[in-house]
């Protein structure tokens, strides 16, 4: 140690100079508080014009859609479709986009991608109507669409449509007989947007008027669907008063369902339609509705050499049928030369089909031809047992297909003899995946000699309903595992810690 | 950085800090999973999503004592004094929350296992969803991290980190709020002569802005299955930035004047 | 090495250090007296990095610690006033802690802890809670902290404040130990505690060093103004001459009076002890001493004397 010498006994005193500038706050603390504040300012500054950029440049390319069913890619033939587009699609919903709603996560990224394909041509922007009420009378200064908060709404040039999001899909019946909630299982949100773009873009889009009047069913919501999807426009028509007539763009005159017979002069009208080539289709089971005379209806599709009868099919067939012990639900298959045609070897679920004769004395300019049959051993229950015996064992049509070519123009009749391939009850439980719907489809596009043969698939939606039903005994103990015993297991074990070393 | 790491993150269960973060994650988690159980409708990733609301509370609690601790007993100077960056040991005990945050998420991982046993759905959903969550909870330890840099008092740190966590996740709606406020401002007082359509495209730019910046919308998507980089991103590179403005404010000890 | 140069710290617009300027030279042990609140830990705290200064240099073996802060760092084991211990952890677990933050090697970890431990006498303590500690281990835990790393120097901040009389004498005869093996400064406001074990005092006042010396120098000067107190059983006026004219006298106070005992203040020359002339003085006019006191003298009395021109 280096200790001082005992002789050198002077104290050293520092009279302490004070320092030369008097400051309270001198540079030294300045710069630092300087470089302190300006490098988080500078650091906030650059990450928030990195992430802009980022966000502007790449979040599109680095976004992936990880479903199975690609639900936010769009398919092989929108893309074409885009591609094929020659003008400007702007899709505008009337919705919040921050709000939390169902539907958006089906939406939101598959819109964007649609915008992202489509190279320039497609465009979607949200208004609320609520926050930006101009929107409504923006788009729509003449109040005819009257398009509401919730619905999209496709513009090219003057053609508008709005688009439903609920509607884009079907929901499972079983869930909400049970809980009342409306779980969506399958999304046709792609097929009703690439639909309706090509509709919009259409020049000459295909008008088809749905008759009402007879307590019709009233919402077809999924029939628009599929006829939207292959450039068809719906609108509803009433044929009443002293005016009515069937309007000139009228391609196709559906009348789905009437629970009364039509009158006279819809009758006349819609026999002048048909004469003039137009085209018809008809859906009438034998339901609620097999008390009434349709002796008007019956008269338009006699000349087709067709007869609405009051009588059901009767399936005769066990393999025939799909809940054994109901002879009145039934699989129907192609009639062996339309399978040939239409290339549809499916089979197709269908019930309360009414009996349908055809007239073995029609006129020879008409053709009848049965697209779908039921199985040789069907039968006919008529509601009058009298007339029972007229009709016997065999293979009845459950839908037809009329031709009268008497006429300068060829007119055209489909009739169905059941619901099961417009009714929104059937699509509701079964989806636009249905077989059902690939047989409308087909029916309506050959019916207007529509190119169907490539169509956008509708997706699942992942069902997280447990495959195998679990029985509440086994939920309970699951919720005793999750609820009870992790956590008191987890607190017993820091308990015991803790106390273990408290006393160390 | 290592040592930090490993003191914070054991230190955790040396406490009862991190039991107790773990058991209220696994009630709450076990709770919303049992009631999908019951309606035999089992989605895990609704149930992270569900369970982000919670961060609101669980950050605080384990990102409360981080600093705060430390500072209250004089431990803080073993940091100071050490030849080390003050930077390590921010890093440290971030990761160190992050490993516990990663740690609570060890009862949706028996979840996920009892759906699969159950014969649920387990898709890339769940996993996504997983991502976006420990983004955003790497976001918000920044944030609860940086609260407890600020102040000696835990209670004061953890209050000052919910609040601010409930403002990120309720930023949409107060982002609908200030724009109406704007809205509502310019109509009335007529300032600029503006036309009400520009009143209203001012509103909604105000209503943007906010909500581009709101990370907890931005993590949604992950739910739907869509995959995106730059949330997790986004994410990252704020809660880079607020482990540097805690380096700096922890720093700042050194030259500040009181 | 360590060289302090003009260190000057501001909290606010109080200045807390004016101008410190030292060195302590290798192997030294350096008594850091003084008052409380005169600047002694703020002068720690900015050599040991934990606050900057707000001018001056600082360097440890050569390097800055504003500068290099991480190998001058490395040089240095700190202790301050409230020791920085993890109450939740045991005595090993926080000692590993330390020698990673240190970045010990790995493989001398160990063993150096196990050291470190024996040298401070803890090893009977290593598994157990900081928290269930006495103060006085507590402290040792603390030093031991210091230890870990092997640094050159030690600075202790009021190692001693708040133990037992029996653990202030452990603790001394621990840092005399250190001190053959390592530089150390160390705080107090206690003279005696300063004396005891350093080679050399530095005393500052109010942010200024007052003096500095070897201990013995400094011992000789305190002890330049010796007071004693007495209590004698006579008047004031009887014994006030006759004290006065005894050599080395300085002077003579009253300081009680009471039931015909007088209580005096005597203040003396260090260089001479008075004691025997005082008590044959008294004797030759025939006052008893009931009670003979040497006074130690407060700082307050050092500052005063260091800075009372000499005579």
């Amino acid at each position: 140690m280096a200790k001082k010498s005992a002789k050198d006994n002077i104290i050293r005193e520092r009279v302490v100079k004070a320092p030369k500038v008097k400051v309270s706050s001198d540079a030294r603390f300045a710069v630092l508080k300087k470089v302190s504040v300006v490098s988080v300012v500078l650091i906030l500054a650059i990450c928030l014009v990195f992430n802009l950029l980022i966000y502007l440049i790449l979040d599109k390319p680095l976004t992936f859609d990880t479903t199975s069913v690609k639900s936010n890619t769009i398919s092989e033939y929108s893309k074409n479709l885009l591609k094929s587009l020659d003008k400007k699609v702007d899709i505008i919903g009337l919705v919040d986009e921050n709000d939390s709603i169902e539907w958006k996560e089906y939406f939101m990224p598959l819109l964007e991608d649609y915008v992202a394909k489509g190279d320039g041509k497609v465009s979607v922007r949200y208004v609320d109507p609520d926050t930006n009420p101009f929107i409504l009378s923006e788009l729509d200064p003449d109040n005819v669409y009257k398009f509401e908060k919730g619905q999209f709404v496709f513009v090219c040039e003057d053609m508008k449509v709005a688009l439903n999001p609920y509607s884009c899909f079907s929901y499972d019946q079983s869930v909400y007989a049970i809980y009342g909630v409306q779980l969506p299982v399958v999304n046709n949100v792609e097929m009703n947007i690439t639909g309706l773009i090509s509709y919009v873009t259409s020049n000459n889009p295909l008008h088809a008027y749905f008759l009402q009047g007879h307590n019709e069913s009233e919402s077809h919501v999924y029939l628009d669907t599929i006829m939207q999807s292959i450039g068809i426009v719906t609108s509803d028509l009433k044929l009443s008063g002293d005016s009515a007539k069937i309007p000139d763009d009228c391609e196709l005159l559906l009348i789905l369902q009437p629970m009364f017979d039509i009158s006279v002069m819809e009758r006349e009208l819609i026999q002048t339609y048909l004469d003039n080539g137009g085209k018809l289709v008809i859906v009438n089971d034998f339901g609620d509705n097999q008390q009434v005379d349709y002796s008007n209806l019956n008269m338009i599709t006699e000349r087709m050499g067709v007869t609405l009868e009051q009588g059901i099919l009767h399936e005769g067939d066990s393999s025939y049928l799909v809940n054994s012990g109901d002879p009145y639900t039934s699989i129907a298959v192609p009639s062996s030369e339309y399978a040939e045609y239409i290339r549809i070897p499916d089979r197709f679920s269908v019930e309360k089909i009414r009996y349908m004769s055809v007239f073995t004395d029609k006129s020879s300019d008409v053709y009848v031809s049965p697209l779908l049959n039921t199985s040789s051993l069907t039968s006919v229950d008529f509601l009058q047992k009298e007339i029972a015996g007229t009709a016997t064992t065999g293979m009845y049509p459950v839908v037809l297909q009329c031709v009268d070519t008497s006429k300068a123009k060829n007119s055209c009749m489909i009739i169905f003899g059941t619901q099961d391939f417009t009714s929104d009850a059937y699509y509701g439980v079964k989806s636009l995946n249905d077989n059902n719907a690939k047989f409308v489809r087909a029916c309506l596009g050959d019916i207007c000699q529509i190119d169907v043969s490539v169509s956008v698939p509708a997706k699942t939606i992942p069902s997280f309903s447990l495959t195998r039903p679990i029985s509440s005994s086994s939920v309970t103990f699951w919720s005793i595992v999750v609820m009870a015993v992790i956590p008191i297991g987890t607190l017993a074990a820091g308990i015991y810690t803790y106390r273990k070393r408290r006393h160390l | 950085m290592f040592a930090v790491f490993k003191r914070e993150f054991l230190s955790y269960f040396r406490t009862p800090v991190g039991w107790v973060a773990i058991c209220l994650m696994s009630v709450i988690s076990g709770y919303y999973f049992s009631n999908m159980l019951a309606s035999s409708y089992v989605n895990i990733a609704m149930e992270i999503a569900y369970l982000r609301t919670f961060f609101v509370i669980l950050i605080p609690i384990i990102t409360m004592r981080l600093f705060a601790e430390e500072k209250k007993n004089g431990t803080i100077v073993l940091l100071y004094t050490m030849p080390f960056s003050i930077k390590e040991a921010v890093i440290g005990k971030f990761l160190a929350a992050m490993a516990l945050q990663a740690i609570m998420l060890i009862s949706v991982f028996s979840h996920i296992i009892i759906t699969v046993v159950c014969s649920g759905i387990i898709n890339s959903a769940t996993w996504g969803a997983i991502f976006g969550y420990l983004a955003l909870a790497a976001l918000f330890i920044s944030i609860g991290m940086l609260t407890s840099a600020m102040t000696e008092n835990q209670i004061m740190s953890a209050v000052v980190c919910f609040v601010v966590i409930l403002f990120i996740i309720m930023l949409s709606q107060i982002a609908d709020s200030v724009s109406s406020i704007i809205q509502a401002i310019l109509k009335v007082t007529g300032l600029y002569g503006l036309k009400e359509s520009s009143i209203y495209s001012a509103g909604n730019a105000v209503r943007n802005a906010l909500n581009w910046l709101d990370p907890y919308e931005k993590t949604a998507c992950y739910t739907s299955g869509v995959f995106k980089i730059v949330p997790i991103v986004f994410c990252l590179s704020f809660a880079a930035v607020f482990m540097y403005i805690t380096y700096r404010v922890l720093e700042k000890k050194r030259w500040s004047q009181s | 090495m360590i060289e302090v140069s003009n260190l000057v710290k501001f909290y606010g617009d109080k200045k807390a250090v004016s101008g410190i300027s030292f060195t302590v030279n290798q192997g030294e042990i350096l008594g850091f007296l003084g008052p409380n609140g005169a600047g002694k830990t703020t002068t720690m705290n900015i050599i040991t990095g934990f606050l900057s200064a707000t001018s001056g240099r600082i360097t440890i073996n050569g390097y800055d610690v504003l500068e290099q802060p991480e190998m001058a760092k490395k040089n240095i084991g700190y202790l301050p006033e409230q020791p920085p211990l993890f109450l939740d952890m045991t005595v090993y677990e926080y000692l590993e802690y330390v020698s990673e933050l240190k970045k010990v090697p790995k493989d001398i970890r160990k063993k150096q802890i196990t050291d470190v431990m024996k040298m401070v006498h803890i090893g009977n303590v290593s598994g157990r809670l900081i928290h269930n500690l006495s103060k006085g281990y507590r402290q040792r835990v603390g030093i031991a902290q210091t230890l870990i790393g092997n640094p050159e120097v030690i600075i202790l901040d009021e190692p001693t404040v708040g133990l037992d009389p029996n653990q202030v004498i452990e603790m001394r005869k621990l840092i005399c130990d250190l001190s053959k093996t390592h530089t150390i400064i160390f705080s107090s406001h206690i003279l005696s505690e300063v004396q005891a074990i350093c080679d050399r005092v530095i005393i500052i006042n109010n942010g200024k060093i007052v003096a500095d010396a070897p201990t013995m120098e400094l011992s000789a000067r305190v002890e330049g103004s010796v007071h004693y107190s007495l209590t004698l059983e006579s008047s004031f006026n009887a014994v006030q001459m006759p004290l006065r004219a005894v050599p080395g006298v300085r002077s003579v106070t009253l300081m009680q009076e009471k039931d015909g005992l007088i209580q005096v203040d005597l203040m003396a020359d260090g260089d001479l002890d008075v004691r025997k002339s005082v008590f044959f003085a008294l004797a030759r006019i025939n006052v008893p001493i009931l009670e003979y006191r040497s006074l130690a003298p407060s700082l307050e009395d050092i500052f005063t004397s260091i800075t009372s021109p000499r005579k």
